[in-house]
């Protein structure tokens, strides 16, 4: 009786570990592909300041455009 | 990672008896994470009514001088309204047009676009007021590298003033004031419009406002055409963190502090010359007058 508990014990914690690594990787691999994929360098043209974008890696292209609208307004302003 | 995490389900035999389960699970895992990538749109309602404003602000509170202007509109639907920046919603629609493409091909296709189409830093944020559910405003903007959301609701203390009636835009138009977030605004509506809506986040009154102001007539917001125009009113949807009004205003002030110390730093940027860095800096430095004061 004493054993049967302990290995349902096991079986819980075992499959509690399970999938919890399971979200976990999850998690993890979607940012990671994410970013892999999406990791580019936009050069910026702000009038007299350019730059790149290094950090666009896992940016949509929305937050991409606004980080390049952001530099361009603080060198040419609008 | 992916091989990762299917040699790590290995680990489990007991749940991962089946060889095609983990071929399962890893198209899953391929599909999630492609899914990461493109940007979704919610369409919320068809506009009815298409208003332009003309928004006057003074961007430093200490010069009269620095007063800019930028052209906003609302579009007016029948469940919600959207107040947008005119350069924004240009900017926006790109991103639905180019929705579908691969983000490297998307940027390179709307940066040089939107570029000469700029938005001032106290007008890049999307709202959203909520009908019937009247007094429901929600403030989106990307500040921080992070999408910030504020949901308020809406409950402005309207004094209505009678006698002091007047013409705009040929539309007449009735007098009323009210306080919003540390300043006092004089405002004019119209019953010609029964739309009780309005320029930012002001509304509530019989009509819709045509010109509203604050008393020190450093943040105006003008009427300058309505037309009816049925089009979509789409919103970007956007993993937001939850903020309140305070917080929100808090974060568009860290923003210019850290792009200031970006240029500064020369981190990532490089100015053509001392001069032009100088100019940038002394723009950033310059914008310390958000529309709400807390």
């Amino acid at each position: 009786m004493i054993l049967k508990k302990f290995k349902m014990k096991k079986n819980i914690i075992k499959t509690g570990f399970t999938m919890l690594m399971l979200v976990l990787g999850l998690t993890f691999t979607n940012n990671a592909i994410a970013k892999e994929l999406s990791c580019i360098s936009v050069p910026i043209d702000g009038g007299d300041g350019r730059g790149t974008i290094g950090i666009a890696c896992g940016y949509t292209a929305e937050e991409i455009a606004q980080e390049a609208l952001q530099l361009a307004e603080a060198f040419c302003g609008y | 990672m992916v091989i990762k995490i299917v040699l790590l389900t290995g680990e489990f035999p007991s749940l991962f008896k089946i060889f095609e389960m983990k071929k399962l699970l890893t198209l899953i895992l391929c599909i999630i994470s492609l899914n990461a990538l493109t940007q979704e749109f919610i369409i919320a309602d068809s506009s009815n009514i298409l208003c332009s404003y003309n928004y006057q602000f003074q961007e430093d509170s200490t010069n009269r001088n620095s007063l800019k202007s930028h052209g906003m509109v609302l579009e007016i639907g029948t469940y919600c309204s959207k107040f947008i920046s005119v350069n924004k919603l240009f900017q926006d629609s790109l991103l639905f047009v180019f929705k579908d493409d691969p983000i490297d091909v998307a940027s390179k296709k709307i940066i040089p676009q939107v570029m000469g189409s700029r938005v001032p830093p106290f007008c890049n944020y999307t709202l959203m007021k909520s009908y019937p559910k009247k007094g429901t405003a929600t403030t989106t903007g990307y500040l921080n590298k992070t999408h910030l959301k504020v949901t308020e609701k809406q409950s402005f203390n309207w004094n209505l003033i009678r006698n002091r009636d007047t013409t705009i835009l040929g539309l007449p138009c009735k007098f009323a004031t009210t306080k919003f977030a540390g300043r006092t605004y004089r405002a004019w509506y119209t019953l010609d419009i029964p739309v009780s809506d309005g320029p930012y986040k002001f509304g509530g009154l019989p009509g819709l406002i045509v010109s509203i102001a604050d008393t020190q007539d450093q943040h105006r917001f003008d009427l300058t055409g309505i037309e009816k125009r049925c089009r979509k009113i789409f919103f970007l949807k956007n993993v937001s963190v939850d903020v309140s009004a305070e917080e929100y205003v808090k974060a568009i002030y860290l923003n210019i502090s850290q792009l200031y110390n970006r240029i500064q730093n020369n981190d990532g940027i490089t100015p053509a010359n001392d001069e032009s860095k100088a100019d940038a800096l002394n723009r950033l430095k310059s914008r310390n007058n958000f529309i709400e004061i807390y």
